[in-house]
């Protein structure tokens, strides 16, 4: 039994549907988290990376590098160079005044956002059962 | 962890990446291979194995692919989708018919000059060789009109000698002659319009070399306006669009100044007389130059009219600046049709 739209087996199908869906989602709200955990203090690449990855923000760490080059361009977040204790000196990032406007405005919109999405999928204040709705269609159209 | 020996794996990875951003600016490359790098050493200190750390880092290709996007820069040479480069290309075949438009124009004057000089210098031009021979002699050939040869060619009212006079209708063949190869890009299978243009580009020029000393300095405008023909069309066909290209336009804008600075360095040098004459024609022609650098488009046609009134009043109005005046028209008229011909359509606008 395979998947129509992506050849692959059905169960694999699953997870590279579930997984195509995170991925878009995350690409938009990444660049937010990383603000989020530097609001809170300041961190170097590698424990940014790790809490991204623990937290299942994004799938490769590689990807957290090229966002804060560019989050640095823009003015958001700053680096700076610190010893750590015994080793090499290390890079912290840190949250820019910028930065924390930028977050507060993202806090907004995404309030908002989840709000209405919540709502659609009846998971919010109604309570449904839309979630599972959409399974037995992907089912449908993998036996066609 | 032994932080100071670089593994293999890492150096290279390193590598793939450094040359994958070639083109980044230096610092913002340093930076991302110290980022990278203290992420791998840093991991590896926490006792991660090597290869799971580059695997959870991703192929180096798709890490600066990554880059590049974030960074604006450009997309690599072969790959879909360059980021931040400023100015869409023009497709194919829109350069292509605008050199196809600029090449025909360009043409159609050759032919115009082409005519207007045969005229010029068959029928109303002093035939130089001969009336320096003949002041030689001290007689004329035709005496027609009883002043006889005077020293003074274009002394209102005498019968001046000129190539009809002395050649017939052999004056007219031959002052049809570049009219006729000017004609013959137009007429020619397109595959034969660049080959052919170069061909009457090189035999004007050698025409106008070759009897410098008489009529052939006056081809020179017709030689400029075929090399212009031959070079803007190609030149367009690769890119080249003045609306963009400052250098071209800073070019163009001071060699329409440049009779304007001559005549600047001739007051100053006492050559030339001021005049409030001299001085209208220096600040026109710096006017018109600089408006040709800033890109203001009705000026290239403004240009190519004055040039074209110029070599008419050279024409008629025969002096000893009739060769400078009709130089000066010659280049306006080969420089402003130029800037014509590069021009892109107007927006909605579709070239033929």
């Amino acid at each position: 039994m395979h998947c129509n739209t992506c050849i692959t087996r059905y169960g694999e199908c699953m997870d590279a549907g579930r997984e195509r869906i995170a991925t878009n989602l995350r690409k938009g709200v990444l660049e937010y988290c990383v603000l989020a955990m530097l609001s809170r203090r300041e961190m170097y690449g590698l424990e940014l990376a790790n809490e991204l990855v623990e937290r299942g923000l994004t799938a490769s760490e590689g990807s957290l590098y090229p966002l804060l080059a560019r989050m640095r361009e823009a003015g958001a977040v700053e680096t700076r160079w610190e010893a750590s204790g015994e080793g090499r000196p290390r890079r912290y990032y840190a949250i820019t005044d910028g930065g924390r406007s930028q977050l507060r405005l993202f806090a907004g919109v995404w309030a908002g956002l989840a709000a209405q999405v919540d709502q659609l999928l009846g998971t919010g204040d109604a309570g449904g059962r839309a979630v599972p709705e959409i399974e037995p269609e992907m089912k449908a159209e993998d036996q066609g | 962890m032994n932080t100071e020996r670089t593994p293999q794996e890492l150096t290279s990875y390193l590598r793939t990446l450094e040359a994958a951003l070639a083109d980044a600016p230096a610092e913002a490359r340093a930076e991302i291979l110290a980022d990278v790098r203290a992420h791998a050493d840093d991991a590896l200190e926490q006792g991660r194995p090597l290869t799971e750390v580059l695997e959870a880092l991703g192929p180096a290709d798709e890490v600066s692919e990554q880059y590049r996007r974030e960074l604006g820069l450009a997309g690599e040479p072969g790959r879909p989708g360059s980021f931040g480069s400023g100015i869409a290309q023009d497709p194919a075949s829109l350069r292509e018919a605008v050199a196809d438009r600029g090449a025909r124009l360009l043409h159609f004057a050759s032919v115009a000059v082409a005519v207007v000089t045969g005229a010029f210098v068959a029928f109303l031009l002093p035939a130089f060789a001969v009336h320096s021979m003949s002041t030689g002699s001290g007689s004329t050939g035709s005496g027609s009109t009883g002043f006889g040869s005077s020293t003074e060619p274009v002394d209102m009212g005498t019968r001046i000698q000129t190539l009809f006079d002395q050649l017939g209708a052999g004056a007219i063949l031959l002052a049809l002659l570049p009219a006729l190869l000017a004609l013959l890009p137009l007429v020619l299978p397109r595959s034969l319009r660049q080959p052919v243009a170069i061909a009457n580009a090189v035999v004007v020029s050698l025409l106008a070399l070759i009897s410098g000393f008489t009529v052939g300095l006056f081809y020179v405008p017709l030689a400029v306006l075929m090399w212009a023909a031959v070079v803007v069309p190609w030149r367009v066909l690769h890119g080249l669009d003045l609306a963009t290209s400052l250098l071209w336009r800073i070019f163009g804008g001071v060699l329409v100044c440049a009779p304007g600075l001559l005549l600047v360095s001739g007051l100053i040098t006492g050559t030339i007389v001021f005049s409030w004459g001299t001085l209208a024609l220096v600040l026109v022609s710096v006017v018109l130059g600089v408006l040709f650098a800033l890109g203001w488009r009705p000026v290239y046609a403004v240009i190519a009219l004055l040039g074209m009134t110029a070599m008419v009043l050279g024409m008629v109005d025969l002096g000893l600046l009739t060769l400078a005046v009709w130089w000066v028209g010659g280049a306006w008229l080969a420089i402003g049709l130029s800037a014509v011909a590069t021009l892109r359509p107007r927006r909605g606008a579709v070239a033929p």
